[in-house]
């Protein structure tokens, strides 16, 4: 009897005291790779685990088509894990107080890592509620064999891929390859045509004084990309290809060229066909102008955040540091081969497509994910009817503009 | 202690009472706490404002009277209705005349069942991800047999396009539900007594009639449960239309179900979660499951008691 009391007391003891109990960080992230099993993942996991005794990292995976709406459900359960992906939440739960402010517990130093843009995307009335896990921008994907087999090359400005799409439509290709069925690649074409036409993405975003989604800029970006598609440059059916599909469209050799973002040769690597990765080469996406800026989208799109409302608050904020250590940070950035947030990652990048599309990050960059009440949903709407044609570019701008004031309640 | 101060008995009613809600209490209780309280709580969600993330305000009807004026509600209202009328007349019939024939001693019978019950046990996510690559208008299999045989002038869009995706999305709900129904009817076609037919056969009816005057009155109550079953799920149909479409292209294929789940939780990439508005939707669906049920139910009822007033 005495030695079960003893057996008791000693599992109560473990159980209360702190020093001796473990602490689990649950972190959530839509990265496939960021789980137990990848080298790299692990690697970072153990170190942490190791600088701080007692504590264990448990790392969650959610699909990107899934992630928002668990997201979403979590938020609406007041259940969110302690280091998570904010996604276009983020900027929402920031300003409503649920994600630390990393400006307080960061110095100049550690933000001077990153690059620009990324960093900008995540930071809301000056306060950065999430730090760009990779950085990203977009380019155009050509296979130089069915090029070369058309007599053609990467057209600079729009006008030419207009003018040269029916060349690769009579020889049996489509010009530019990738589906909008889960209405997410739109914006991020779009946008940055915005941009082009001399629009802020940013303001508009944030629907400050003196700007509106039925702006000029707005409306002209609406009937470029109108007119790209009743050229033919786009698959038939686009809203009703996914991304899977739009890869396979330029695996198979039947697109001569791919829009993509910069994560997109990692991917390649792994499911590319021989023909593919044989023959494709990057190019910036055309311009208005042969001598105007190229703009594509650039920030990123996971960016990681820390509920300011858990009990691991503190822990997390040192996780955060610790995954964005110069020499830690440089273990994902090798063997994700994605382009990198940090500057001094940029050297373990060998995939010479990710390499080429760096530097477009500080003289082509433009915003391509919106953050505010109402905006994705709204552009993203009236995208898919530009694309097939149900809406007039004027009254396509107008209905983002009228569906953003009331989503914001204006 | 005087007979004055002792308890009064409980009625023999009240106490006959006591053992049966007792052994019903646990599960009455289950249903309450899993099934009546989160549909309370539905109800209040569907008259206010949340996004999740602020606290609630209250909308009182508002969230209702917006869907009177929402184009993509009655969209989706409409795309529901086409699908549950098409899928209850497909779903019905086809798998009826077929476990009809199968019945009627062809060889083989047992091999055919198979056959078409083999669909039902794939999971719906995995044949619509499957249909949709085969339905693929670019690279897919379809299109590569149309293209095969000189027909690519007619090769359709299918899913990706706007006209097509509803009648593409039907096929494959046909494809993959026949085989239940089938073995439904089939099971209940075995129980129909072969005199009924021989009656009929000496009476001249031909296999038209026999089918017509034997069969379907007899299964009548099976029939009936399999258009409420179709009916409910075309009312409430998901699953199968989000994993091959999402309700696309631009919401061609929008059903109420998909239409809720994008307005409550966003689609890829959306940061605008309405949970009242989507619960109003929710609610919506409910009615109209629980009125057309009843509707079928009553009708059927009625033509049960015309046949017996008849016979």
């Amino acid at each position: 009897m005495k030695r079960r009391v003893a057996a008791a007391a000693a599992l109560f003891v473990v159980a209360v005291h702190p020093a001796l109990a473990e602490t689990t960080l649950h972190v959530m992230s839509w990265q496939p790779a960021y789980v137990a099993g990848t080298p790299y993942w692990d690697k970072t996991i153990a170190g942490f685990e190791a600088e701080n005794p007692g504590v264990k990292v448990e790392s969650n995976f959610v699909a990107f088509s899934q992630y928002l709406p668990s997201l979403t459900a979590m938020i609406a359960g007041g259940s969110l894990p302690d280091v998570f992906n904010g996604g276009t939440k983020t900027g929402e739960l920031g300003r409503a107080g649920q994600l630390v402010n990393f400006k307080d517990v960061f110095d100049a130093a550690f933000f001077g890592q990153f690059f620009k843009g990324p960093l900008r995307q995540y930071t809301f009335d000056n306060k950065p509620y999430g730090l760009a896990d990779m950085a990203q921008d977009f380019g155009v994907f050509a296979n130089d064999r069915i090029m070369k087999e058309v007599g053609l090359s990467v057209p600079n400005t729009w006008d030419e891929l207009i003018a040269d799409a029916p060349k690769f439509k009579a020889a049996g290709y489509i010009p530019l390859a990738w589906g909008n069925l889960t209405r997410n690649t739109c914006p991020d074409f779009f946008l940055p045509l915005v941009a082009q036409y001399g629009g802020d993405v940013y303001a508009l975003d944030d629907h400050g004084p003196g700007v509106s989604w039925d702006s000029k800029p707005v409306i002209d970006a609406l009937g470029l990309l109108q007119r790209l598609a009743n050229s033919g440059v786009f698959p038939p059916g686009i809203n009703g290809i996914d991304d899977p599909q739009s890869y396979q469209l330029a695996y198979q050799g039947r697109a001569a060229m791919f829009f993509g973002g910069s994560w997109t040769p990692s991917i390649f690597a792994h499911d590319g066909s021989k023909d593919w990765l044989d023959n494709y080469s990057v190019h910036k996406v055309p311009a208005l102008t042969p001598d105007a800026v190229h703009y594509t989208g650039d920030g990123a799109g996971e960016a990681w955040s820390v509920n300011a409302g858990s009990p691991n608050k503190d822990l997390a904020i040192k996780f955060i540091a610790y995954i964005f250590r110069p020499d830690v940070y440089k273990w994902r950035a090798k063997g994700l081969q994605s382009f990198p947030a940090l500057a001094s990652a940029v050297d373990q990048i060998d995939n010479p497509k990710v390499r080429t599309m760096i530097p477009w990050i500080a003289t082509d960059a433009a915003d391509h994910i919106l953050f505010g009440p109402g905006s994705w949903d709204s552009v993203s709407n009236v995208c898919q009817s530009t694309l097939d044609g149900t809406i007039s570019p004027t009254d396509g701008a107008k209905r983002i503009e009228a569906d953003v004031m009331a989503a914001r309640g204006k | 202690m005087g007979a004055a101060t002792r308890p009064m008995p409980l009625p023999l009613r009240l106490r006959r009472l006591i053992a049966p809600a007792s052994f019903i209490a646990p599960a009455a209780l289950a249903v309450i706490l899993t099934m009546a309280v989160p549909m309370a709580d539905a109800v209040l969600l569907s008259l206010q404002h949340w996004n999740g993330m602020a606290a609630p305000s209250w909308a009182g009807f508002s969230n209702y009277s917006n869907l009177m004026r929402d184009e993509t509600f009655f969209r989706a209202l409409w795309h529901t209705a086409y699908f549950t009328v098409c899928t209850v007349i497909l779903q019905t019939i086809l798998p009826l005349l077929i476990a009809s024939l199968l019945n009627s001693g062809i060889r083989g019978s047992t091999v055919f069942r198979t056959l078409y019950f083999m669909p039902v046990i794939i999971s719906l996510a995995i044949s619509g991800l499957l249909w949709a690559m085969l339905f693929e208008p670019n690279f897919g299999a379809v299109n590569g047999f149309l293209r095969a045989v000189g027909l690519g002038r007619f090769a359709p869009l299918w899913l990706a396009g706007a006209g097509t995706v509803m009648p593409s999305v039907i096929i494959v709900s046909v494809w993959q539900s026949l085989g239940f129904y089938l073995v439904i009817f089939f099971a209940a076609l075995q129980s129909v007594p072969s005199e009924l037919y021989e009656a009929a056969q000496l009476d001249g009816a031909n296999p038209w009639s026999r089918f017509l005057h034997v069969t379907v009155p007899t299964i009548w109550p099976v029939i009936l449960i399999v258009i409420v079953l179709n009916t409910i799920n075309g009312i409430k149909v998901f699953d199968q239309i989000w994993v091959m479409t999402a309700g696309g292209p631009n919401y061609a294929s929008a059903t109420l179900g998909t239409y809720l789940y994008t307005i409550a939780f966003g689609a890829m990439g959306a940061s605008n979660s309405r949970l009242g508005y989507a619960t109003a939707i929710a609610i919506v669906i409910l009615v109209l499951s629980i009125v057309v049920s009843m509707v079928q139910i009553r009708l059927g009822r009625r033509r049960d008691l015309d046949s017996q007033i008849e016979l």
